[in-house]
């Protein structure tokens, strides 16, 4: 069943514990909605839209209540029906202070008028399938939380000749796009059809990696008899889900420095994002729930469909609140334990599009090791799934040496963490490197603009 | 530390900060008394050169100077050889040719490139710091290395014995390298602390 | 709720740089064990006053200097256990503390402590007592007897045993490497624990069989006889000075064969494997920069 290609390097977190995922990966997923929701109007990449709401208006499911601003811009959807309390700045996981619009849910999950269904994706009208997935606001779920649209618009002289679907889900504690390609199999085809037929594509490959056998099965039934669809199981290593290293085993194509995807004519989208594309054409729907896996030392761990928008407080307690006592909880994570981020001294956080999981761990787990001298044996470089030199880079990195750093591909980095995983001396080098990347980008930034 | 001559006797001592003169160092340090005298020699010669060639004043081009600080340096190597053949015959046969090498050493050559851009009195200072230092570098070289190789002090038996390999040029770098290191740790730490000061 | 705020990742390989160099340490027991056997007390006595030296003398070292005392990282204890294994059990007992001392002051600690070595500390050491006392270091002493022997190793009377007493030890040598068969579970235990890859010990060693033998000695008494087995598998492989790429690691073990065929066969020791590793250790920063892997997205080189 597993493919022998796999690309070079790459660590197996978790090996043993299965990778913090049998928790979660044999149960269906639960469906929870919460009292409020918190929609922040910056979840995708991009500029953060306008509200065009105000506290007091009543809003209904599904109703746009942001405008895109700027090229990489999405409009924003309620995601509950009911009184919009607040329109402000709140802590959201990565900034202290992020506009957001707050509703209060009165569980009446009325629909907005003037939804536009295309139907069967087969046979909707080409043209209107890439406005339909901007109307409705989708980007990447996978984490990245690009415009969809945006991934989707060929320049003059592109072309794509294949749609890959990232159902690798490589990260440890992750199993929400695994439960999602056990249940909603066919939404998924259908969603990579739509994608596949609004860009004239004849290839679409669903890459699965071989730890998950049960949703291979499910997505090859699914994919029987649709056009172009097969269904390719991947070898399971980290980050397997990578976009780079996934091109490169899928299709045998290397992404080209500073180059994208589209550049080999390939697009990777999300299984999830390909699940809300299937809802925006078939239904006219806009993105407002996703599955989000909650684990770790809590009392019942689950994957949860949730509105966009919930606070991680109420997903924990939906999941039987923490099983450990507060004073012995170490570190609660926003994603899987390679790239999630930790969160602050609280988990009144608002879910946003991309959030795949939210990761209880304990004292014990959460240890915060000191570094010590690097001792040259290679690890990191073994690791490295793009070939860099991780030990070397770090010293460039902590003396500041831009230009240097620079030399030696610092800018090429997935940031994956698979060196500061495997380094025996617990250097921080994936961190250094997400530090310089934003200061070289910021330089850049400033030299333009 | 402006003055040259201080400089040239510490923060710019030239074997154990500026690495000039180190073949000679190497080689004949093996005894203490023997680096003192090629200290000596080398000073010496170092000093006689800067002061003929100061007197014979600026001669033509930059290039023409340089050959004629060389070429004075090299007629006092040749005497300070034949003093000490004269006169020291086994001085003479332990420190070989490394007395009429001084005329090439790359002490001199440096201070002969320093002598012509400045003045006479500055490149006097400077030698004789210079000198002075390599002079009494030389010297606590040569004590260290003779003390661990042989366990005696200017001919003096202190230790039963010493680490044999210290004598080979091998040993030499290693102390040469050490005694570098605590020189450069005890003077910079002075230079920091005037450096913070200015 | 007081979480802490640190950057992914968030969880870590158990293997840490401690937990390594007690994988070495379990592997070399065995040799270790082989050595007080054929040797007796001497060979305890030498391969602990090595390890305590190495270790005290890191300890001050680092504390006079003003850094963490980290010999808790067990480094120390394995370059102190590593320079015992590697002296005549006749040797007395002060060498192994100078060099121990040598190892982890002059060849670590001056150049910047774990990781920026430039030598084998323990080989470079071994190198240092060698070229200073070469009597204490070329005694022998015949197996499991009391008395001095400065009788001939393998290496200089290659007829003189049978392979296997070479394989099994019963010759004399140095303390950890007589016993060629202790040297081959340390190695599976190396590999078992994935604390080093095969790419050094076997290029070393079939580097060392087939130039041994192109210059006329019979090649499998060659490599059983002196150091190359201990050294192929505890020596060549220390991290800091060893290239970082297989390719590279490949290249290293070639060189190192060919150096010590040729110290063998032309130079004035007949035990060429100490100064062999050396040269290779040097010739390291170079082979690491020509085996530089292709960076993902880049047609060639990318790098200066």
């Amino acid at each position: 069943m597993s493919n022998s290609i796999t690309f070079r390097g790459g660590v197996h977190p978790l090996h043993g514990v299965h990778e913090g995922k049998a928790a979660t990966c044999g149960q269906a997923v639960i469906d929870y909605t919460a009292e409020t929701v918190t929609i922040q109007m910056g979840m995708h990449l991009g500029a953060p839209s306008t509200p065009t709401v105000q506290v007091g208006d009543h809003v209904k499911l599904g109703q746009q209540i942001a405008d895109p601003v700027g090229f990489l811009g999405l409009p924003v959807h309620a995601s509950v029906s009911g009184e919009v309390i607040a329109v402000g700045p709140v802590q959201t996981i990565l900034n202290p202070a992020a506009m957001a619009v707050t509703i209060k849910n009165d569980f009446k999950d009325e629909w907005v008028d003037g939804l536009e269904p295309l139907g069967d994706v087969e046979t909707a009208p080409v043209e209107k399938i890439i406005p339909a997935i901007k109307n409705a606001g989708i980007c990447g779920m996978g984490g990245a939380s690009f415009p969809t649209h945006v991934k989707f618009a060929v320049k003059e002289g592109q072309y794509c000749d294949t749609i890959v679907l990232n159902g690798a889900e490589c990260e440890t504690h992750l199993t929400c796009d695994h439960r999602l390609m056990l249940e909603q199999s066919k939404r998924i085809v259908d969603g990579l059809r739509a994608a596949m037929r609004a860009l004239d594509v004849k290839k679409g490959i669903i890459a699965i990696e071989d730890n998950k056998p049960d949703a291979i099965e499910a997505m090859r039934r699914a994919a029987a008899g649709r056009e172009g669809v097969e269904v390719m199981p991947l070898m399971t290593k980290y980050p397997q889900g990578g976009e780079k290293q996934l091109i490169q085993v899928v299709t045998g194509r290397e992404v080209p420095t500073k180059k994208l995807p589209l550049d080999v004519h390939v697009i990777v989208l999300n299984v999830g994002t390909a699940k809300a594309i299937a809802d925006a054409v078939i239904e006219g729907k806009p993105v407002i729930s996703r599955v989000t896996t909650v684990t770790g030392h809590v009392n019942r761990p689950s994957n949860l469909r949730v509105r966009i928008g919930t606070m991680a407080d109420d997903l924990i307690a939906a999941c039987g609140g923490i099983s450990i006592p507060e004073d012995q909880v170490g570190k609660i994570v926003m994603g899987g334990a390679m790239t999630g981020f930790p969160f602050p001294n609280t988990t009144h956080i608002p879910l946003a599009k991309g959030n795949n999981g939210v990761v209880v761990y304990s004292e014990a787990e959460a240890v915060d090791y000191e570094e010590d001298p690097c001792i040259r044996c290679g690890r990191c470089v073994e690791a490295c799934p793009i070939g860099l030199n991780p030990f070397k880079l770090k010293y460039f990195c902590d003396a500041g040496d831009m230009k240097r750093a620079g030399e030696w591909c610092v800018m090429d980095c997935v940031v994956c963490g698979s060196c500061s995983y495997i380094c025996p001396a617990h250097r921080r080098l994936t961190a250094s490197f997400k530090a310089m990347k934003d200061k070289i980008a910021a330089e850049a930034r400033k030299g333009k603009g | 530390m402006d003055n040259r001559f201080v400089k040239g006797l510490l923060r710019d001592n030239p074997l154990l900060c500026l690495a000039l003169g180190v073949c000679p160092a190497l080689a004949v340090t093996t005894y203490a008394v023997n680096g003192l005298a090629l200290g000596v020699i080398t000073c010496c010669v170092l000093v006689c050169a800067t002061l003929v060639s100061c007197l014979l004043g600026k001669v033509s081009s930059e290039k023409g100077q340089l050959a004629l600080y060389m070429m004075v340096s090299a007629a006092f190597a040749a005497v300070a050889d034949l003093i000490v053949k004269a006169n020291f015959p086994e001085l003479s046969a332990a420190l070989g040719i490394f007395v009429p090498l001084t005329a090439v050493s790359s002490l001199v050559l440096s201070r002969a490139a320093f002598a012509v851009d400045n003045t006479p009195g500055e490149a006097v200072a400077d030698v004789l710091g210079m000198g002075i230092g390599y002079l009494c570098a030389m010297t606590v070289v040569g004590v260290v290395r003779e003390l661990l190789a042989h366990g005696s002090v200017f001919g003096a038996a202190i230790l039963p014995g010493g680490i044999p390999s210290i004598a080979l040029p091998a040993g030499g770098f290693l102390v040469l390298g050490v005694l570098m290191g605590v020189f450069k740790a005890i003077v910079g730490k002075k230079d920091e602390e005037e450096d913070a000061q200015a | 709720m007081k979480l802490h705020l640190t950057p992914a990742p968030h969880v870590h390989s158990p293997q840490t740089t401690r937990a390594l160099m007690g994988n070495v340490l379990l592997a070399l027991a065995p040799c270790a064990v082989a050595g007080v056997v054929i040797f007796g007390a001497p060979a305890l006595v030498l391969m602990a006053v090595s390890v305590l030296s190495a270790v005290a003398g890191e300890a001050c070292w680092q504390r006079l200097t003003g850094q963490k005392v980290r010999v808790n990282d067990l480094s120390a204890a394995v370059t102190g256990l590593i320079l015992g294994m590697n002296l005549s059990p006749r040797a007395p007992w002060w060498l192994a503390v100078v060099g121990g001392l040598f190892a982890v002051v002059l060849v670590k600690g001056l150049f910047g402590g774990l990781g920026d070595n430039f030598l084998n500390p323990a080989l470079a050491a071994r190198a240092f007592l060698l070229v200073s006392w070469p009597r204490y270091l070329t005694t022998w002493a015949a197996p499991l007897a009391a008395d001095a022997v400065s009788g001939a190793t393998p290496l200089a009377n290659p007829s003189g045993y049978t392979l296997g007493q070479l394989f099994l030890g019963n010759i004399p040598g140095s303390i950890g490497e007589v016993c060629k068969a202790a040297v081959l579970v340390g190695f599976v235990i190396l590999l078992c624990t994935k604390t080093i890859t095969w790419h050094i010990p076997v290029s070393l060693t079939l580097s060392t069989l087939v130039f041994c033998g192109l210059l006329g000695y019979n090649p499998i008494a060659a490599v059983l006889s002196g150091g190359v087995l201990f050294a192929s598998v505890f020596m060549a492989t220390d991290y800091v000075t060893c290239p970082m790429s297989t390719k590279g690691q490949l290249v290293y073990g070639v060189g190192a064969g060919l150096l010590i065929a040729l110290i063998r066969k032309f130079g004035l020791y007949p035990e060429g494997v100490t100064f062999a590793i050396l040269l290779m250790n040097v010739a390291t920063p170079l082979i690491d920069r020509y085996t530089k892997r292709r960076v993902y997205g880049y047609e060639k080189e990318a790098k200066a």
